[in-house]
């Protein structure tokens, strides 16, 4: 700034301040936006660095649409052609039908075209079979080159990483402004106070971030489908709005206070490049070896449950068990006197059986993932973003929760569908009868896999502790500006 | 001149606690990274040596079979008259039971730097389990993942090639945006270095030496004792790690005084080189990624199934289909006439399974096939222009040096369905030569043996381009910087 310049500059703080020394706290605030906004619209970075955040987000949220498109138009027809097949597949028994069984696929996110989560990471393809509950795979993921985990192509993670740094270092050069020019004191001599003209360069580095990333977002607006879908883009919005206000409020805050410090910048860099790309990954590691979890531990357990129950195509202990039990209820002596199919029952015994024991494993490796969550939370505390990015994945429903419930609903749908074709053979045929098989008609019967869609506010709590840890680093950002204002205000400089 | 400059720059670090601060924080993610990464690999291999026990017992197991149908002690169970009723003993000299039984395990070894860095190795399953069943059932089902909670898993692995991608750098821009900057703005030191003899040039040089060879030094010995716990520290993959790491840092060191050289002052060197961070690293990677990949590059995988449903369903709809199937089977896979064949080769219950199973295989393969030209276009692409941004260029490099690339997971993908192809046919050679599996065909059965692809200059190309770039940048910064009077 040349000394002309800094004149001028001066002189505007100074009218500010003298016109409307007299005037109320808002005016006064009013003014120093005023102010401040024009500076930063003068400083050809900012703007020329808001602009190429506003056309990276743009280009995120076009080619965002445009993955997701193109993935849920191939799950989509792959789903159909599947049911067509199994409602057109030839007459066949009933237990072979089952082990033939039927693929489903995992519904669209609400939000996935701009926050698609964890999903591209997880499985989107179950395959339904009798006796067992297969895992899904075909992780989108897993065709590409893994990209940039780190920085996120996505419109949600790229807003809320690239966006906030950038509101962070805007806010520290914006905050740190004066020190670096050696104005304070003249700042000070003029009798300005600090409070309101710090909050008005944590607004209007928020707002600057903010204008950047509207287009987008309206964009992304018109996109929205459904209620829920609005309800949750809404609560997105704000979430963002949220973050990258505090991250401008933490940089102005350090600017101020470190404005003048040799690594001051890079201080707050460095911190924000730890606790926002490096440590939550030490502590997913940390979280994984204090609790360890592996699906092939769940399987050896699940393993040596189901040799404890029925085996609808084994020779166990069980089986014999079953079999008295079945003769006692119908009181017959041979299973070839019973009027029903008795291998079709020892098959749903067998899925019953297994059923329980996936039912209560599953539940406990649940259990263990979750403390594995809590431990993961810890990297909130290193900043807010890693709070946000958490947010944002259970907003736009694209969350770990997600993909359990799709879990959870391809298990309900296999059960019921192998319950409803045992039944089937077990009442219409014989024991023994393999070569049996229904009407023609009959597998048209079944209706295809349509799991129940969980609103946002069905899942309230998942959301509740990221929300909290947010408002937690607001009230940081907060208190961090008051004690700003009053070193400036009080402090020798 | 430039040693005595480097001497009192190393002097001013060692005065500074924030230098120390640094330096112990590199250290300390540097050796998590190590630890995170060689706990991957440990899993790897772990979950690739529980199958191989898995498959040893079900083995010892099949031979324990075939040894007490040798010395009498047991009958194979005949399978036409098995009701469920007591124990099943399978005959594993029948073909027809042996595609059921004999397993093989196909297996990716885990790459040579494994470890260092972790690539898509967490996405992709890293064996199979082998039968002569259809390969879309072992496909399909997948295999046990060795990181089950999707928050870790989307988050990526903190690995020693993510330190130095985007550790290092972040660490370079910290001593490196205001190297000469700050200097000229506060005159701290410019006049008293022009006064002994120093050109700002060569200040310039000896911040960028001293500084570089900091960074560069952790990220070498990270690398060293990462190498020496794989052993393989004497490899031409450590080689060329250790290069890769090199020239990548020197490239960040170059780009960093090059804005230093711009002479923007400290505010607007921090935020340059800040927001080039942020773009090379954040951005660029994955909107290149993007840009480039083909469309339908899941289409193929996600629609197999419904079309091997469809040609199931089609070859099984009557016993016309039923007869046609077969005939089409015997002629352009089995090539076979079975009315000049064996009457014990036209066993039809079996070839009745076995004709849909070789239907289903091809049509899966194919579908898996075309999935795969689809990826490796997409490679092709990224081979082609991947140096839009040097970053992702550079990881992909690293990448495939460590053995860790989706080319080779891709091969290895072609390589087992190829072994399954040949299993399944030494199945039906069996069955149409009338032959029974022996205890020595069981144990001299064909084993998978895993093939490392070729990576070409690829990985080399790229790691030249990016010594070319840092030596461009180091002559634009140095050319540049205004020159101070002797």
């Amino acid at each position: 700034m040349s000394p002309k310049n800094k004149l001028d500059y001066m002189s505007k703080h100074s009218k500010a301040n003298s016109d409307l020394a007299a005037s109320n706290a808002t005016a006064r605030f009013s003014s120093y936006f005023s102010l401040e906004w024009k500076l930063v619209l003068k400083d050809r970075g900012a703007i020329l660095t808001a602009f190429s955040l506003a056309v990276v987000l743009l280009v995120a949220f076009w080619s965002g649409k445009r993955a997701d498109q193109s993935e849920t138009e191939a799950l989509h027809s792959a789903a159909e052609r599947v049911q067509a097949e199994w409602e057109s597949q030839p007459p066949r028994n009933p237990h072979m039908a089952a082990h033939y069984g039927i693929l489903v696929y995992r519904p669209r996110a609400p939000l996935q075209a701009i926050e698609p989560g964890v999903l591209p990471y997880q499985g989107a393809v179950t395959f339904l079979e009798a006796h067992r509950r297969n895992a899904p795979v075909l992780s989108p993921a897993s065709v590409r080159v893994a990209e940039s985990r780190y920085g996120g192509t996505r419109f949600s993670p790229m807003l809320q990483v690239t966006a906030g740094f950038l509101a962070l270092v805007l806010g520290y050069l914006i905050g740190a402004r004066e020190a670096q020019r050696a104005m304070l004191l003249l700042l000070r001599g003029l009798g300005i106070k600090g409070g309101l003209r710090i909050a008005a360069k944590a607004l209007v580095t928020g707002t600057l971030v903010l204008l950047a990333a509207a287009p987008a977002l309206l964009l992304a607006a018109f996109q929205v489908d459904s209620e829920d879908g609005a309800v949750r883009f809404l609560a997105l919005t704000a979430g963002s709005f949220i973050h990258l206000f505090i991250l401008a409020g933490l940089g102005v805050a350090a600017g101020t206070w470190l404005g003048t410090a040799r690594f001051g910048l890079a201080t707050v860099a460095f911190a924000w490049g730890m606790g926002v790309l490096i440590l939550p990954r030490i502590i997913d590691v940390a979280a994984e070896q204090i609790i360890p979890l592996t699906q092939r531990e769940i399987n050896e357990v699940i393993a040596a449950d189901f040799a404890e129950g029925p085996d609808g195509h084994g020779n166990t202990e069980a089986n014999k068990v079953f079999e008295q039990e079945i003769l006692k209820q119908y009181g017959v002596e041979r299973k070839e006197d019973l009027p029903v199919n008795f291998d079709a029952l020892l098959m749903q015994a067998d899925e019953e059986h297994r059923g329980k024991v996936y039912d209560l494993r599953l539940a406990e490796a649940d259990a263990r993932r979750k403390r594995q969550d809590r431990i993961r939370r810890i990297s909130w505390i290193f900043g807010p973003t890693p709070a946000m990015l958490d947010l944002s994945v259970r907003i736009a429903g694209a969350d770990a929760g997600t993909q359990r419930r799709f879990d959870q609903a391809a298990e309900t749908f296999r059960r019921d569908l192998v319950s409803r074709l045992n039944n089937h053979m077990a009442t219409n045929s014989r024991t023994g009868d393999w070569e049996w098989t229904p009407d023609d008609e009959y597998y048209a019967s079944f209706t295809a896999f349509n799991p129940p869609q969980h609103k946002l506010t069905d899942n309230l709590n998942d959301v509740l502790p990221a929300t909290i840890a947010l408002g937690l680093w607001g009230l940081l950002m907060l208190g961090s500006l008051v004690i700003v204002a009053k070193r400036f205000n009080h402090n020798p400089l | 001149m430039i040693r005595s400059l480097i001497r009192l720059d190393m002097a001013l670090l060692n005065r500074s606690r924030a230098f120390w601060l640094l330096l112990l924080l590199l250290a300390v993610s540097a050796a998590f990274a190590l630890v995170s990464g060689l706990d991957w690999r440990n899993r790897y291999v772990g979950a690739a040596q529980a199958a191989r026990v898995q498959v040893a017992e079900d083995r010892a197991l099949l031979a324990k079979v075939y040894d007490d149908l040798e010395a009498g002690i047991r009958t194979p169970t005949d399978d036409e008259s098995y009701d469920g009723d007591g124990e099943y003993i399978p005959d594993p000299r029948d073909p027809y039971v042996a595609g059921y039984y004999h397993t093989q395990l196909a297996e990716l070894p885990a790459g040579s730097l494994l470890g260092l860095a972790t690539g898509s190795t967490e996405l992709r399953t890293a064996y199979h389990l082998i039968k002569s069943v259809p390969i879309a059932n072992l496909v399909r089902i997948g295999e046990p993942a060795e990181r089950v909670n999707p928050g870790a898993l989307a988050a990526g692995r903190f690995d020693l090639l993510a330190f130095i991608i985007y550790l290092c750098p972040l660490a370079l821009v910290i001593l490196l945006f205001d190297a000469v900057a700050r200097e000229l703005e506060r005159n701290e030191q410019a006049t008293l270095l022009a006064g002994l003899g120093a050109t700002q040039r060569e200040l310039l040089l000896a911040r960028g030496i001293t500084r570089g060879s900091v960074i560069l030094s952790i990220a070498l010995a990270a690398s060293v004792i990462g190498l020496a716990i794989l052993g393989q520290l004497l490899s031409m993959a450590a080689l060329a790690w250790l290069l890769g790491v090199t020239l990548y840092l020197l490239f960040w060191t170059t780009l960093l005084l090059g804005v230093a050289s711009l002479r923007f002052g400290v505010v607007g060197s921090a935020a340059i080189s800040v927001a080039l961070w942020v773009i090379l690293l954040l951005v660029s990677p994955g909107l290149t990624e993007r840009g480039l990949r083909p469309p339908g590059l899941l289409e193929p995988r996600v629609l197999a199934d419904a079309e091997v449903r469809r040609i199931v369903r089609e070859a099984s709809a009557d016993e016309d289909a039923r007869q046609a199937a077969k005939a089409k089977v015997a002629r352009d896979y089995w090539r076979i006439d079975f009315a000049k064949a064996p009457a014990c080769a036209n066993r039809e219950g079996v070839l009745r399974e076995y004709v849909l199973r070789r239907l289903s295989d091809e049509t899966y393969a194919k579908a898996m096939r075309t999935g795969r030209l689809r990826e490796a276009l997409y490679d092709q692409r990224l081979n082609r222009w991947g140096w839009l941004s040097p970053v992702l260029g550079f990881s992909r490099a690293m990448e495939m040096f460590a053995g860790v690339e989706p080319a080779r997971q891709r091969a290895f993908e072609e390589q087992v369905f190829s072994f399954h192809a040949q299993w399944r046919n030494r199945v039906t050679d069996a069955l149409f030569t009338c032959h029974r599996f022996t205890r020595n065909d069981f144990e001299n059965a064909p084993q998978f043996q895993w093939r490392e692809p070729k990576n070409g200059f690829v990985p080399w190309l790229t790691i030249l381009f990016v010594a070319i770039l840092a030596l461009l940048l180091g002559r634009f910064a140095l050319r540049l910087y205004p020159l101070y009077k002797k």
